[in-house]
């Protein structure tokens, strides 16, 4: 079989998580979802290219027809987060309405192509496959439009490369050839089941488990998205609540704000010192003054994961269909950062005799994007078996 | 002409005049354009000293790596592209440029595959 690409994007509200895959050649990312207006005027000219990390520098602009072409040139990922005027994204964020969706994901996509052909100047890059999610909320209605955005050939321009010369341009042409939708939460079942090579099933005890049913709580930065599994496929999703980390993330950096007079460029930045643990729990507002800010995470940390255990509680309840599964899984990014919390918070529930006792696989946090990439990869497999009918190729 | 460079921040004010003697070879040189480009930016930016400070140590103690060894950095380049491409080796170790691409091997039949499909993409 000839050369494939495939492409899985995770479409958070806090990170974009892609996971590429160019004829067997895996590469990962995570880019925080900001973007920032690009403006000439304040582009502090590097002293010394080689000082510039692309990936925090990746300044875009993009021309395809899922985007209103305002000739606007924008930062995204990194170095959006450090502008003055960044985006993050906002409350109940319509994922397939919204300029910054396709922004941020032909500019990741193209960051990959870039990568792949470091010496080119105008880079062609085709997608066989290409695997996104969407909340359960906008999944239903939103996948079909969403996937008649992302079809078809995309350009897009990265401004100011590093170690490129005058104007200091590359062109990326994208072409996505097919591309699949999956809902959060229940990918990452897909991710926890199946293996990423074979695609075969890998955790026969799961797949057991939910002919009982199984209930995955996936926590992200906006949304909690709950999936009902029985007998090794969705059966009930609930609609996703808005509730997820960021509102408690926003809090921690008011706070730090005012109290510590430290600013926190966004998220992301408070969000990897969180992943990082606890001894890094402390900013530095000036130079050698270290400020412990734990006491500022923990309450938040806290009274989220309480939160999120009522959500899990008031979902295991209402759900008809799977009432008596077996099993409840913790999955995502915040869940990850919380789990400490989370435990804490179940042992309560146990002694009011409601025991929820979660699981908290390997990669949680990446599951939903190891799901998407087998969902890609059978969306190709069915593709050629289908033609395979006609061709006669041994 | 001499021109006066300063830094406030960190009291260091260097005057400079339009060639210099090399105090190694006693040779009179021109200063680069470069060199005061690079001058006005560090003063710019309270660093001066700093730059002083780098200039005088790579010529006091040169570095040994600079005799010209290009095939040193071919290969620290090529590390360096490998790792910004994100490579990721396989769980069981082995690298992926094997046969890895999903095919008529894969021992999924094709209504496994539209089952998982159906249930969960669209």
């Amino acid at each position: 079989m000839e050369k494939q690409n495939f492409l899985a994007v995770d479409i958070g509200n806090s990170w974009y998580k892609a996971l590429a895959s160019d004829n067997g050649i895996l590469s990962e990312y995570q880019l925080p979802n900001a973007i920032a207006l690009f403006d000439e005027e304040f582009y502090e000219k590097p002293y010394d290219d080689d000082d510039i990390v692309l990936e925090e520098n990746l300044i875009v602009e993009v021309k395809s027809p899922a985007v209103i072409d305002k000739r606007e040139i924008f930062y995204i990922g990194k170095g959006a987060a450090r502008q003055r005027d960044v985006s993050l994204t906002a409350f109940n964020n319509q994922k397939a309405d919204e300029d910054r969706t396709y922004l941020l994901l032909f500019g990741m996509a193209a960051y990959h192509a870039l990568l792949q052909s470091p010496e080119e100047s105008e880079i062609h890059y085709s997608i066989d496959q290409l695997a996104v999610s969407l909340p359960t909320t906008q999944y239903k209605e939103r996948k079909s439009r969403l996937k008649d955005k992302l079809a078809g050939t995309h350009t897009v321009i990265f401004h100011k490369v590093p170690g490129v010369q005058e104007p200091k341009e590359l062109v990326v042409k994208l072409e996505i050839k097919d591309i699949i939708v999956g809902a959060e939460g229940a990918c990452a079942y897909l991710g926890l089941t199946r293996d990423q090579e074979t695609l075969e099933v890998k955790n026969e005890e799961l797949v057991k488990e939910s002919i009982k049913g199984i209930i995955i709580g996936d926590l992200g930065g906006d949304s909690v998205d709950f999936v009902g599994i029985k007998n090794n496929r969705p059966v009930a999703s609930v609609e996703g609540e808005s509730f997820g980390i960021n509102q408690f993330l926003d809090n921690i950096i008011q706070r730090v704000s005012k109290k510590e007079m430290f600013r926190f460029d966004s998220r992301a930045e408070l969000e990897e010192k969180l992943a990082a643990g606890q001894s890094e729990w402390y900013v530095e507002p000036f130079a050698g003054v270290r400020k412990d800010i734990s006491k500022y995470i923990i309450p938040q940390l806290k009274s989220m994961a309480i939160k999120y255990l009522e959500h899990f509680d008031r979902v295991r309840s209402s759900t008809t269909e799977i009432k008596g599964a077996v099993r409840y899984i913790a999955v995502g990014g915040a869940a990850k950062l919380a789990r400490k919390q989370i435990q804490e918070a179940a042992v309560r529930w146990n002694e009011r005799g409601r025991p929820i006792e979660l699981m908290f696989p390997q990669d949680m946090e990446k599951l939903n994007v190891q799901g998407l990439m087998i969902l890609a990869k059978m969306n190709q497999l069915k593709k050629v078996q289908g033609n395979h009918v006609i061709s006669t190729k041994g | 002409m001499f021109r006066t460079y300063t830094d406030y921040v960190n009291k260091t004010a260097l005057t400079l005049p339009d060639k210099f003697i090399d105090v190694r070879t006693g040779e009179s040189i021109e200063v680069l354009p470069k060199v005061l480009e690079q001058i006005e930016y560090h003063s710019n930016n309270s660093t001066l000293i700093h730059l002083v400070l780098t200039a005088l140590n790579s010529y006091l103690q040169p570095k040994s790596i600079n005799n010209g060894n290009s095939i040193l950095l071919e290969e620290i380049r090529e590390i360096k592209r490998m790792m910004q491409m994100g490579y990721l080796p396989r769980g069981n170790g082995q690298m992926g440029n094997g046969p890895t691409q999903i095919n008529e091997t894969s021992n999924l039949d094709l209504i496994e595959v539209e089952d998982v499909l159906e249930a969960f993409g669209g």
